[in-house]
């Protein structure tokens, strides 16, 4: 089915928020979402499996540890949408010469948009690393590298999150705001969690409702 | 009667420049360009019983779409009217500019009166509408009719802009019929008291239901003010409404039947119905809310800035009081609150009418000192009708700002994670101070909550005492939000990052982004408890409703009111051989 990049990105909130995390959070994740698919990033589905595990309660950390200044999960391996708003928080000091390596982590590509926010906040380039390769990100949203392997990592032991001065500038294609193909069972998927968000209906709700009447002839 | 023919071409194409007057012809004039500006303090703007008593202005949305179609010779005609004896079938409006042509696609329905519904859980309208980008070829009128009907419920392309419904009002539309297949003219009683033909009940664009995002066409020079795709496509169903009723007195009387006289047509807006699905609009854009207000205030400021007033400013300005006069005499409502407010109104403008003989106008400074004598001595509603008055003879000095009022959310988006906590602590001093007047053990302060409704995923907003639901809220919790951040905040040093703090507090982000968007642009917090027992949720949509340019604002409940828009405006075939720009608060001609 056809959806515009705006009902992706209500759809992911709704449905992030639905499946427990914070409403901060969950705007990011839905601009995250916008982002992959402004950016070609074929990566709703692992982005749906992310926000099911949060939704089922375990096996993925919704909280931080960072004692002794490395960042872990506090139960499990780490979200990457709440470490990637984490990430993008540390911009400034990423600029300074800050490397960032947290981990494990599932599905890194779902990291890429916090790194864009990251590479715009620096305004040069910013890298994310993981043990056998990495993809280097612009300000503009292009990326170079390993682009390929990222989207099929499920999970990686590490990642390490740096600014990448020596890149040179990268075109990139303006999104074309065309919207995007989705699979009609995935953006169930979605809708499934964002339900969760929803309040049902009462007697007194329906009567006060919007406030209208039932018949509005006139 | 002379009959439309499906070909006809709605545009007249002479174009008649209105009056443009440089700085240095406002000098001449005896006007001086402004020193520097003194804005109004946010905690004095943003407060809903301010902003729930705004009016539209020259910075109105529909007000700007005009003038731009004017000023770029757009062209509007009617390439198709297929409309059968009952009122069904489609018809297609469409218009060209700036290479680019639009079309409105419209579907007439013969709609049983008993599921004649303003709310947003109807099925079935009078006539649906989808604003295309490009011509409507057969193939998309086709996929459009399968589509539009259904509204929500059907599914639309990035070719589609705007997805719109109306309803008639029943009896004026039976009225006006009914006269012109007599060969007469309607009652202008009648059309005074409602205003429309039909009423919208919903007006969707942003990219909902698979339509164009914005950020498909917000760099087309026609659309690039906010919501002026939406403006376009009221405007065309506007001109629908009339053919319409045009039609059916035709088809009823081909003999007899007369068209609409086109001095009366123009007392003919499009009326609407919103409810609080609109509601939140203004608390979920907070860049966007900055920008409006801050064109609007800015534009005040550039006035009370002026350090003399010309005869002919002074003059215009008197005769806007005497229009504004006359059309709050008539703007009648049955709402008590809103019918006291108008009164109030009446009697503002009265004081305001004796106040100029006394000269004010003639010394330095004198809008500075006009508005400053207001603030004590006029309602809430009265002076933010002035801000429409004084602006309104200076369409050369603040209608630049209209360009202002469009917004990249993206750029605001990201936290500030470098911030100090003392930093943002001084944030939430500076901007939220009515946060701290609000006593949150009191339950009145927290009687209400907003969600979204399973039933119609809408937002809604419900009785946190007496219904279920308040674990689901959305967050329009602002002034509670911020003071639990506050007490969150106690025992972190000042020189500690935002980044660091949130990384332990996470259910923070949302908050700490609004603080930092609000620092950066004071004017984006609605400073005002809106879970309050006591709030107004119309006052939301009043605020927005103003800067589109809706008039005859006719509150049916504390969370849902009737509007008009559009009334006085050109029609499409009007465009390039009336006055341009002088519809809104209109001269009162003698059909009045």
């Amino acid at each position: 089915m056809h959806v515009s990049i705006n009902e992706i990105d209500a759809a992911v909130r709704k449905a992030a928020r639905g499946a427990g995390l914070s409403w901060g959070q969950a705007e990011e994740a839905g601009k995250a979402a916008r982002k992959l698919v402004e950016h070609g990033f074929e990566a709703l589905r692992p982005l749906a499996d992310v926000l099911e595990s949060h939704s089922a309660g375990g096996g993925i950390a919704s909280r931080i540890d960072h004692d002794r200044g490395n960042w872990r999960g506090s139960h499990g391996p780490l979200s990457p949408l709440v470490l990637g708003p984490v990430i993008a928080d540390h911009a400034g000091e990423i600029r300074n010469g800050r490397v960032i390596t947290p981990g494990p982590v599932v599905h890194p590509v779902l990291l890429i948009p916090f790194v864009i926010t990251v590479a715009r906040t620096c305004q040069r380039p910013a890298k994310i690393e993981w043990p056998s390769s990495g993809v280097v990100v612009w300000p503009n949203g292009a990326c170079g590298g390993d682009v390929d392997h990222l989207i099929h990592l499920t999970i990686v032991a590490t990642v390490t999150c740096r600014s990448a001065e020596e890149c040179d500038v990268r075109n990139s294609p303006d999104p074309a705001w065309l919207g995007a193909c989705v699979d009609p069972d995935l953006w169930q998927r979605f809708e499934r969690l964002a339900h969760l968000t929803y309040v049902p209906a009462s007697d007194l709700s329906r009567r006060r409702g919007a406030g209208g009447g039932e018949i509005d002839n006139d | 009667m002379v009959s439309l023919n499906s070909e006809q071409d709605l545009g007249l194409g002479a174009v008649m420049a209105g009056p443009l007057h440089s700085h240095a012809a406002l000098e001449a004039a005896g006007d001086r360009p402004p020193e520097a500006l003194t804005l109004r303090e946010p905690d004095y703007v943003m407060r809903l019983a301010r902003l729930g008593s705004f009016h539209q202005t020259r910075l109105s949305f529909m007000r700007v779409l005009l003038r731009r179609l004017r000023a770029e010779k757009w062209q509007a005609d009617r390439p198709r009217w297929r409309v059968d004896a009952k009122g069904e079938g489609i018809a297609v409006y469409r218009v060209r500019g700036n290479g680019r042509t639009y079309s409105l696609v419209c579907f007439a329905h013969d709609l049983d009166p008993a599921k004649r519904s303003d709310r947003v859980i109807a099925d079935e309208w009078d006539a649906t509408f989808a604003l295309h980008d490009g011509d409507a070829s057969d193939e998309t009128i086709e996929r459009l009719a399968r589509n539009v009907p259904l509204q929500e419920a059907g599914r639309y392309t990035a070719q589609e802009i705007v997805l719109s419904r109306a309803n008639k009002s029943v009896r004026l539309f039976e009225h006006v019929v009914s006269r012109l297949r007599q060969g007469a003219q309607p009652d202008p009683a009648e059309i005074e008291r409602v205003g429309y033909l039909m009423r919208t009940t919903a007006v969707y664009g942003g990219g909902k239901f698979g339509l164009s995002d914005r950020e498909r066409i917000a760099n087309r020079p026609e659309f690039a003010g906010p919501f002026s795709a939406e403006m376009l496509a009221i405007w065309l169903i506007r001109a629908f409404t009339v053919d319409l009723a045009e039609h059916m007195a035709h088809v009823q009387a081909p003999v007899t039947a007369t068209r609409l006289d086109k001095a009366i047509r123009r007392h003919l807006g499009v009326g609407n119905s919103t409810g609080l699905g609109m509601a939140p609009f203004l608390f979920n854009h907070q860049v966007l809310l900055d920008h409006w207000i801050s064109a609007r205030e800015t534009a005040l400021a550039r006035v009370r800035a002026l350090r003399s007033a010309s005869a002919d400013r002074v003059s215009a300005f008197r005769d806007y009081i005497a229009r504004a006069r006359y059309h709050a005499s008539q703007w009648r409502v049955a709402d008590e609150i809103q019918s006291a407010r108008i009164a109030a109104l009446e009697a503002d403008l009265a004081l305001l009418e004796d106040h100029l003989a006394t000269g004010v106008l003639d010394g330095t400074r004198p809008w500075d000192t006009l508005f400053t004598w207001a603030q004590d001595r006029l309602s809430v509603e009265g002076q933010e009708f002035l801000v429409t008055l004084m602006i309104e003879p200076y369409g050369d000095l603040v209608d630049d700002l209209a360009n202002t009022m469009a917004a990249d959310e993206e750029r605001d988006f990201p936290i500030d994670g470098d911030m100090r906590l003392g930093t943002l602590r001084d944030l939430v001093r500076k901007h939220y101070a009515f946060a701290f007047g609000i006593d949150f053990s009191r339950p009145a302060t927290q009687a209400r909550f907003w969600y979204v409704s399973e039933e119609k995923l809408e937002p809604r907003l419900g009785e946190r005492y007496e219904e279920p639901g308040a674990d689901r809220e959305q967050p329009l919790t602002i002034a509670r939000d911020v003071i639990a951040l506050n007490d969150a905040l106690v025992g972190w040093e000042g020189k500690e990052t935002v980044a660091t703090f949130l990384m332990a507090f996470p259910e923070f982000r949302h908050v700490v982004r609004r603080i930092q968007t609000t620092g950066r642009r004071p004017y984006a917090e609605i400073r005002d408890n809106l879970i309050d027992a006591a709030v107004r949720p119309i006052d939301l949509l009043r605020c927005k409703l103003s800067f589109f340019g809706a008039t005859r604002f006719d509150p049916k409940s504390d969370r849902w009111v009737r509007i008009v828009m559009y009334q006085h405006a050109p029609f499409p075939d009007e465009l390039h051989s009336s006055e341009p720009d002088d519809w809104a608060l209109p001269p009162i001609d003698e059909w009045h």
